[in-house]
């Protein structure tokens, strides 16, 4: 469900910024039409950004309840994620961050959080735990 | 019985010669001098038709002599362009009208209200009989069914609407956002009265005469502030419409970066509609400003109408299916109305179509 949350998060994204470039060159094709306003997008990524963080933040401590041993390359991964959403969401929070920063970093962050998550799942394949 | 129209446009002829042909004539007169059984009037401001059903062939100069105004210019030497259409391009030419492919600015929305107004101003005093009012019914569903299947009508073609959709596309709703229109010019009090149209409540007005500012502030129902406190609403503020008459401008980076800082990231929409312009145009640059000069807002208009255009061949697909379905309906004998309830529309089952 939170990687649910960041992909939607990671579309309306892309959707924020190929807007915003349209609106910035004054260039409006038809896509510009169809997707909603900007200021709108902006807030629906922001609710997507808290929702799944605090759906990932549970994921995470509910994980290390589970009584089995994790592999520390996932928690480790897991962490990095948890840390990367965590510093958008806190650079959003004290303004550090524009809003076309933001989406961007969305889709950084979704991309990265996809690439760790097939690296983990190579690795467990290549290397199966005894 | 012969269906038929007859009228001028904009396509065919100036202003000064439509108005020698609109306003005088009505449906009731038109049936009652050139002996139609059917007629109905269409008269905007960029054409004048007469749409009609005889049971004999009537001379368009008969029915150009039932719309001229002068009683004593005759059409002949007047010879104004007028254009007539027969039976299925007569079909064909409502079903365009009405879809506003004919219009002057194709895809605008005026032109339906006007044909539904000259029907039901036809229809009042009974100059429309089975036949017009099986045509019309269909050609506004045809005209429904072109706006909602292609992208005729998409984005706004002059000026001030253009300001006003970009605003929405911007904020959504435009009920929260705050206006000050700086210079009480024509331009910008009529893209201000739009805004206030689509929802805007919070308007300031802010000029270097101050009587001005107040007048404008009350027409509007919008409140007036000091030339020199404008600088500071920018910290509030929205949208900005600005069209003062100064040779340098009001507006540049240096100035507006102080203020956005505490502005919690809003966007800052800016509508500069000053010859010299008022914002410099570096501003644009800046994080979470969109600036509009009265070029870029013309050329989105331009791209608006360059869209509509490519839309027009499809618009001609829906009509032509109309079209053939309601000339099909009369070939074979069949009375338009008697089959309305039983026989499903084209429009319906291209509807379905897309549907599925």
């Amino acid at each position: 469900m939170a990687y649910g949350a960041f992909a939607l998060a990671c579309i309306a994204g892309v959707m924020y910024l190929v807007q915003e470039r349209q609106l910035k060159t004054h260039q409006l094709h038809s896509i510009f039409y169809h997707l909603p306003p900007l200021f709108d997008l902006f807030a629906a990524i922001t609710r997507l950004l808290w929702w799944g963080f605090l759906l990932y933040t549970v994921g995470i401590v509910s994980g290390f309840f589970t009584g089995h041993p994790l592999p520390r390359v996932q928690v480790v991964a897991a962490i990095a994620v948890w840390l990367l959403y965590a510093a958008i969401l806190q650079g959003r929070h004290l303004r550090w961050l524009a809003p076309k920063r933001v989406a961007a970093l969305c889709i950084l962050g979704f991309s990265a959080a996809l690439t760790l998550l097939w690296g983990i799942t190579f690795t467990a394949q290549m290397h199966p735990l005894p | 019985m012969n269906l038929f129209c007859v009228g001028l446009s904009h396509h065919t002829a100036n202003v000064a010669t439509r108005e020698q042909f609109a306003g005088s004539a009505t449906a009731e007169s038109i049936v009652r001098d050139a002996g139609c059984a059917e007629a109905l009037l269409l008269t905007t401001c960029n054409r004048v038709e007469v749409y009609a059903v005889s049971n004999r062939r009537i001379s368009t100069d008969e029915i150009a002599r039932c719309l001229i105004r002068k009683i004593d210019t005759d059409p002949h030497d007047y010879a104004p362009p007028f254009y007539r259409y027969e039976a299925e391009k007569c079909v064909q030419h409502l079903f365009r009208v009405a879809s506003a492919v004919d219009s002057m600015v194709v895809g605008e929305s005026e032109i339906l209200g006007q044909a539904k107004r000259a029907y039901e101003s036809a229809k009042t005093s009974s100059a429309v009989g089975p036949y017009l009012h099986r045509l019309f019914q269909r050609a506004f569903r045809v005209a429904k069914q072109v706006r909602t299947h292609t992208e005729i009508a998409r984005g706004a073609v002059s000026v001030g609407s253009v300001a006003v959709d970009l605003a929405q596309r911007i904020f959504g709703k435009l009920s929260d956002c705050k206006v000050l229109v700086l210079g009480a010019g024509e331009t910008s009090e009529r893209t201000a009265r739009a805004l206030i149209s689509r929802g805007v409540s919070d308007l300031r007005v802010s000029n270097r005469s101050m009587d001005r500012a107040c007048q404008l502030a009350q027409t509007v129902g919008g409140q007036a502030v000091p030339f020199d406190d404008w600088p500071a609403q920018c910290r509030e503020i929205d949208i900005l419409i600005t069209s003062t008459a100064s040779e340098t401008p009001l507006l540049t980076p240096g100035k507006l970066a102080p203020m956005l800082r505490e502005r919690l990231d809003r966007p800052l929409f800016i509508i500069d509609i000053a010859v010299p312009r008022d914002v410099d145009p570096s501003v644009n640059e800046m994080q979470g400003v969109y600036l509009y000069d009265i070029d870029s807002l013309q050329s989105v208009a331009e791209q608006s109408l360059a869209m509509r255009r490519q839309q027009v061949a499809a618009a001609e697909a829906i009509i032509a299916e109309h079209v053939a379905d309601f000339v099909d309906l009369v070939s074979r004998g069949l009375h338009p109305a008697a089959r309305s309830s039983e026989h499903s529309s084209t429009g319906q089952n291209s509807l379905r179509a897309s549907e599925l």
